[in-house]
């Protein structure tokens, strides 16, 4: 092991590592210079980010069904444009005849046959229904959204 | 594709007969795939459903025209106004696979059971569950596919359907969108003849796999959950926009319950919801080329109902057209009253719905090889058309063809006594005539009677070669039907073989003749109708045995002897 | 020039108690010297099944002696959404000591107290997911990772604190608490996964099950100097893991060897039919590649084609993070491998597109959190108030955010220029890594742009939050194995803070990765990984 040893030491001794020089700060920069878009892009500018029109965030609250404070609208609709802004950079990039890759790399035919399993726990999976009353799962009114 | 839209409706259907109908069997009665608003109803239903497969096209056999309604009166108002105009009808059919377990688990699915009992993490959309595929989903929408003469996509997928409802445990259903697993196809029919007859072809745009939701049930203030249906497989199956009347719309639909029923993938049960269309309607003036503003009908639980509600719509719009107020017919989903044999608005569609839609994660893509397609297009069964063709071809008339095609069961029923040698048309008879009765009488299927085709074919064979008289026959086939055994057996325990024998015959006339001096007398004197009284003795004499054609040739001859 | 980069042995803060069976200590303190000799040497989980089937310790001594850690530390550290019951822990514990006397079987794992990120559920024991909307959920099932290391005989100690649903880069987006650095409590551990990767360093448990989006095992294991794995998207189950981005989550492994971590992968992958993404593909034992360090050449790593990813040692990239990449290069062309820059000019392109994927999916994985089924209800006497409440008081603010743009990349209109070009840079990125992986035998990079930074620190400001997943997110694009190991130290905290080398491979390949991290490890020298705070000198 004192071989191993003496060879870390020249290992380590041997490149630029210069710890006694002040670190750099491990904060970041809200954009970096990688993040910023250095690959091939499109020569026009029409289909770009800004030709959608920005979230419209009490829609989108509504669809998502999440009602959202008016200090929430408020704190999140300043980061949302930032970032949905951002996700704008992809526009400009030249994707013609670029398949789209819908999922994961999956592989085979994962099927199931069919043969019934009853799944035994079932108190338990109405145990943690919070308005239960046997045999139902209780909700309120629906009044028609649309 | 509006399956989502489908359940959003119920709620507001439920709330609307709540007001409308007083009476709560006919509330159960039209809404029962939805409701099941008492248990006990449920068991009703699933009592009366255990034979309900051939009973109900049995029924509906008996009467063929499949929407038999008071028809004069609708006609009339209907032919007032729609003689200017022409229906665009398509319909959206979803039919509940009859596979053991739901599309994406292994939990058994069985109709009426109690609810929240068929469940488990994943039906449930717990946090951390999974889909996984039924392979007898794909099975079953290729053999579908392949029926309605599709061409089936070797690669599809599945994707998620986004939307919020308590019966759709996940918050989105996992459909097929943009690549569907059949497209282009088309679906043969013949309308029965009082309807005017003809062989009809309808497309079909495509057909899909996904999962079906759960119920939810409106009681009073809120509403309650069941999960048992979340998550059984379906198939959608959207037609081109070819049916022009309320009659096509419901023989499309009959076809296609045909169909899924020959293929043995669904029970195409329309009272428990395993088939279920909505329809879309839109009129024109004749000889305009652009289609009207689409209207869509849901709560359509019968072939009649598809009927009515499409007739009674056409004529709606029909009559707003012509009094000007063409604008007035907006794109909307309107429900079929049964009580009250109209559609009423449901909901106006502001504008599409957002789905979301996009491609499920969870799932690999469907890959179908073409052997795994060829294999399922061999194991296919002969399907009702071509069915209905062969039979027409052996010389059936259509009436007969479209009885016999209607259940397969009855079909192979009837394969299998002409393949036993029958008759062609004594066999159509027979099963059309005292057999059906029989079996309506006692609300049995076709598999339950205990007749079995060949002694059919026997009983046939039996009559038509002579050995028991056509009346014997009649009579030993009900014994068969409840009782079983053999055309034989029977013939032998009971003695019923038929006397053939001229000599025997003359003996039990001579008898008879000696036995009646008066009438003898009388019939030589003229009255020749005493003919049969004496024709009637000899049979009584032979316990009906004796074969009536030898039994008055000799008689004739014995009376007319000594004159 | 090397002792000012290793954290000094001192003295903890948090002495342990000291164990009257010494020999129990032998495998509690890690921070061994880097004089091992045997292969148990370098495993925890090998070295106590040695002393517990030579009978030298008890599963129940072992269990003890962690409990008493993990109890002392947590204060502090705060890794824990839930403590297992110490009486049913030591049940089994006694269980398995029970069999061990009737010379009975036990599983290759057996009394190995492990950690669970809540985002992976455990039957009968809460999981959360860091969030309201799940508090107090029992799910009634454990996960297939969770229960094949059940099965193996493991004891599992707890439920980790992570960003709500692996939602985040510090942990400080849980519902519940703030998760601290062991080595230096004021600075995040990372996250997601970041009470795991804290859990591990702080050895409060062996090793530890986190999930990884887009870096949420490989970063916090930088910033906790332990080692993380994420395997291959497909080689590990995601039953049981409450999906956040359906096609980019896998479970991943921590521990504080390469060898232990390997181990766990090993225990946990494979095919699983409730999992239909998961592969059939036979899963090799890892370990086998292990050899011990005594025993290698003096170029084990002879031939072995590295590429270095010019882009990730960038500009924007901590200098400190940088030199310690290139000393890990460096030590690896020492150790025979042919080092290469390699260039990813798409590099740049995984982060949007990562993050429009993953908000999309994630609002969509999301809906069902209604409270109808399960989790927190708001009272309401309509159903959409339900809805609206239940998901406004469950969610946090980082959640909702991402369910809200998620919403919007879907909405009809937008998936095409959003979701649908997100996909195509997929598919270019995947090309991309697997020419670069023809070329090369694995590719390395920092596993994040710079070390453990402080709490709060980039709270608010969520672009340069996600900027700090650059260097991992492609590999989730690209669904490739990925081996984040303890590489070197930057100035920070007390005694300097850790940084992770990450090693990229082929799909499948976790063993290559496994191997050459086994080796990296075993001839680093004169770096010490275990934090200060519990650093072997407590026991001396």
């Amino acid at each position: 092991m004192a071989m191993g040893s003496s060879r870390a030491l020249l290992i380590l001794s041997n490149f630029k590592f210069k710890p006694t020089l002040p670190f750099a700060s491990s904060s970041l920069k809200p954009f970096p210079p990688f993040i910023r878009n250095n690959f091939r892009t499109r020569n026009f500018s029409a289909k770009t980010s800004s030709s959608l029109p920005p979230p419209d965030l009490p829609r989108l609250a509504e669809t998502a069904r999440i009602s959202l404070a008016p200090n929430e609208v408020e704190e999140f609709a300043p980061k949302i444009r930032r970032v949905v802004g951002w996700f704008g950079q992809l526009q400009a990039v030249d994707l013609d005849n670029v398949e789209p890759a819908i999922r994961a790399d999956t592989e085979g035919d994962n099927l199931r046959e069919d043969v019934p399993e009853t799944f035994e726990n079932k108190e338990a999976l109405m145990a943690s229904v919070p308005s239960y009353k046997e045999p139902y799962i209780k909700v309120p009114k629906v009044l028609n959204k649309e | 594709m509006t399956v989502g839209r489908l359940f959003e409706c119920q709620s507001f259907i439920l709330s609307q007969f709540s007001l409308l109908c007083s009476d709560k069997e006919r509330v159960f009665h039209v809404y029962d795939f939805i409701s099941e608003v008492k248990n006990h109803r449920n068991v009703v239903l699933y009592c009366s459903m255990k034979s309900s497969q051939t009973q109900t096209a049995t029924q509906e056999k008996q009467q063929p025209p499949k929407v038999k309604v008071p028809q004069h009166a609708l006609k009339r108002t209907v032919d007032k106004f729609t003689r200017d105009y022409e229906a665009i009808i398509g319909i959206e059919t979803h039919v509940q696979l009859s596979t053991l377990t739901k599309a994406f688990c292994s939990c058994p699915y069985n109709y009426g059971s109690q609810p929240n009992t068929s469940i488990c993490p994943i039906c449930m959309g717990l946090p951390g569950a999974l889909p996984v595929l039924n392979s007898k989903m794909i099975e079953f929408a290729v053999k579908l596919g392949l029926a309605l003469n599709c061409k089936l996509s070797l690669n599809s997928k599945f994707d998620r359907k986004q939307y919020f409802y308590p019966d759709l445990p996940k918050g989105y259903q996992i459909s097929q969108f943009d690549i569907p697993i059949a497209t282009g196809g088309y679906i043969d029919l013949d309308i029965p003849l009082e309807f005017g007859g003809g062989h009809k072809k309808f497309g079909i745009t495509r057909v899909h796999m996904e999962e079906d939701a759960g119920k939810l049930l409106h009681s009073g203030n809120g509403a309650q959950v069941d999960l048992n249906r979340a998550g059984v497989p379906l198939l959608e199956i959207v037609s081109e926009p070819d049916m022009r009347t309320g009659i096509e719309a419901a023989e499309y639909a009959a076809e296609l319950q045909r169909v899924v029923r020959y293929l043995g993938i669904s029970n195409g049960n329309m009272q428990e919801g395993s088939l279920r269309c909505d329809v879309n309607v839109s009129i024109r003036p004749i000889g305009q080329l652009e289609f009207g503003t689409k209207v869509e009908i849901k709560n359509l639980n019968s072939f009649s109902s598809i009927n009515r509600a499409i007739d009674f719509e056409i004529s709606r719009q029909a009559q707003l057209h012509s009094q000007g107020q063409g604008d007035h017919i907006v794109q909307e989903t309107r429900l079929w009253e049964e009580g009250a044999q109209k559609t009423v608005t449901m909901r106006k569609k502001e504008g599409l719905s957002d789905y979301r839609y996009f491609p499920e994660p969870d799932l690999p893509e469907v890959i179908l090889t073409q052997e795994y397609v060829d294999s399922i297009h061999k194991s296919l069964p002969e399907l009702p058309e071509m069915k209905r063709r062969r039979y027409e071809n052996m010389g059936l008339s259509m009436q007969d063809v479209l009885f016999l095609a209607n259940d397969m069961n009855v079909a192979e029923y009837f394969d299998a006594t002409l393949s036993s040698g029958a008759d062609l048309k004594l066999a159509a008879n027979w099963i059309m005539g005292d057999i059906a009765a029989y079996m309506k009488n006692e609300k049995l299927s076709i598999n339950e009677i205990k007749l079995t085709p060949k002694e059919l074919g026997e009983l046939i064979a039996s009559i038509k070669g002579g050995t028991i008289s056509g009346k014997i026959g009649k009579e030993i086939l009900f014994e068969l039907l409840a009782k079983g055994g053999t055309v034989k057996g029977l013939i032998e325990e009971k003695d019923l073989i038929q006397i053939n024998d001229p000599v025997e015959i003359g003996k039990m006339i001579d008898k008879v003749i000696s036995e009646n001096p008066k009438q003898l007398e009388q019939y030589r004197g003229g009255k020749t109708k005493l003919q049969g009284f004496f024709a009637g003795q000899v049979m009584k004499l032979s316990k009906g045995k004796a074969n009536p054609g030898l039994l008055n040739k000799i008689l004739l001859e014995k009376l007319n002897a000594k004159s | 020039m090397l002792s000012t980069i290793q954290p000094p042995r001192y003295l903890s803060r948090f002495p342990l108690r000291r164990r009257t069976k010494c020999r129990s200590l032998h495998i509690l303190s890690s921070a061994e010297p880097a004089t091992k000799t045997s292969l148990t040497d370098q495993s925890q989980i090998l070295s106590i099944r040695d002393l517990l089937l030579s009978r030298q310790l008890s599963a129940v001594e072992l269990t003890h002696s962690y409990l008493d850690r993990l109890k002392q530390t947590e204060p502090h550290i705060k890794c824990f959404l839930h403590v297992s019951d110490p009486d049913k822990v030591l049940k089994q514990a006694q269980e398995i000591d029970d069999k061990i006397k009737r010379n009975e079987e036990v599983g290759p794992l057996a009394g190995i107290p492990v950690a669970i990120k809540d985002n992976i559920c455990t039957a009968d024991m809460p999981s959360t997911g860091g969030s309201h909307i799940l508090e107090g959920y029992r799910p009634p099932f454990d996960a297939t990772a969770v229960k094949r290391l059940k099965d193996l005989g493991a004891i599992v100690v707890g439920k980790t604190n992570l960003d709500e649903f692996g939602m985040g880069s510090t942990t400080e987006a849980s519902a519940f608490k703030v998760t601290a650095n062991p080595w230096d409590l004021s600075r995040v551990p990372g996250g997601s996964s970041g009470g795991s990767a804290a859990s591990v360093s702080a050895r409060q448990c062996v090793v530890s099950l986190g999930s990884d989006t887009g870096g949420s095992v490989r970063q916090p294991a930088s910033f906790c100097g332990v080692v993380g794995l994420k395997p291959t998207y497909g080689r590990v189950s995601r039953f049981g893991l409450m999906a956040y981005a359906s096609s980019l989550d896998v479970i991943g492994c921590f521990g504080s060897s390469v060898a232990d971590t390997g181990i766990l992968l090993h225990s946990i992958s494979g095919y699983d039919s409730l999992d239909a993404t998961s592969s059939k593909r036979e899963v090799p034992d890892f370990t086998s590649q292990f050899t011990s360090a005594s025993s290698l050449q003096s170029r084990p790593l002879e031939g072995l084609r590295v590429g270095l990813i010019r882009e990730t040692v960038d500009a924007g990239v901590d200098s400190g993070v940088k030199s310690a990449i290139q000393g890990a290069a460096a030590h690896l062309e020492q150790l025979g491998c042919i080092l290469k820059e390699v260039s990813l000019p798409s590099f740049s392109l995984g982060l949007p597109a990562y993050y429009i994927l993953a908000s999309s999916e994630s609002s969509s994985n999301l809906s069902r959190y209604d409270g109808v089924r399960y989790g927190n209800q708001a009272s309401s006497d309509e159903l959409n108030a339900l809805y609206e409440e239940s998901r406004a008081k469950g969610f946090g603010s980082e959640v909702k955010m991402r369910i809200l743009m998620g919403t919007y990349a879907l909405s009809a209109g937008y998936y095409d220029a959003y979701y649908k070009r997100a996909q195509q840079v997929r598919t270019i990125i995947r090309k991309s890594f697997k020419a670069a992986l023809d070329e090369n035998d694995i590719l390395i990079s920092p596993a994040a742009p710079s070390a453990a930074y402080k709490i709060g620190e980039k709270k608010n400001d969520p672009l340069a939050m996600y900027a700090g997943d650059i260097m991992t997110v492609n590999v989730n694009l690209a669904g490739l194995p990925a081996l984040v190991l303890p590489c070197g130290f930057v100035e920070g905290g007390d005694v300097g803070l850790p940084v992770g080398l990450q090693m990229i491979g082929a799909a499948f390949d976790e063993e290559k990765l496994l191997k050459v991290g086994h080796i990296f490890e075993q001839t680093l020298e004169g770096y010490n990984f275990v934090p200060p705070l519990i650093s072997n000198a407590a026991f001396t």
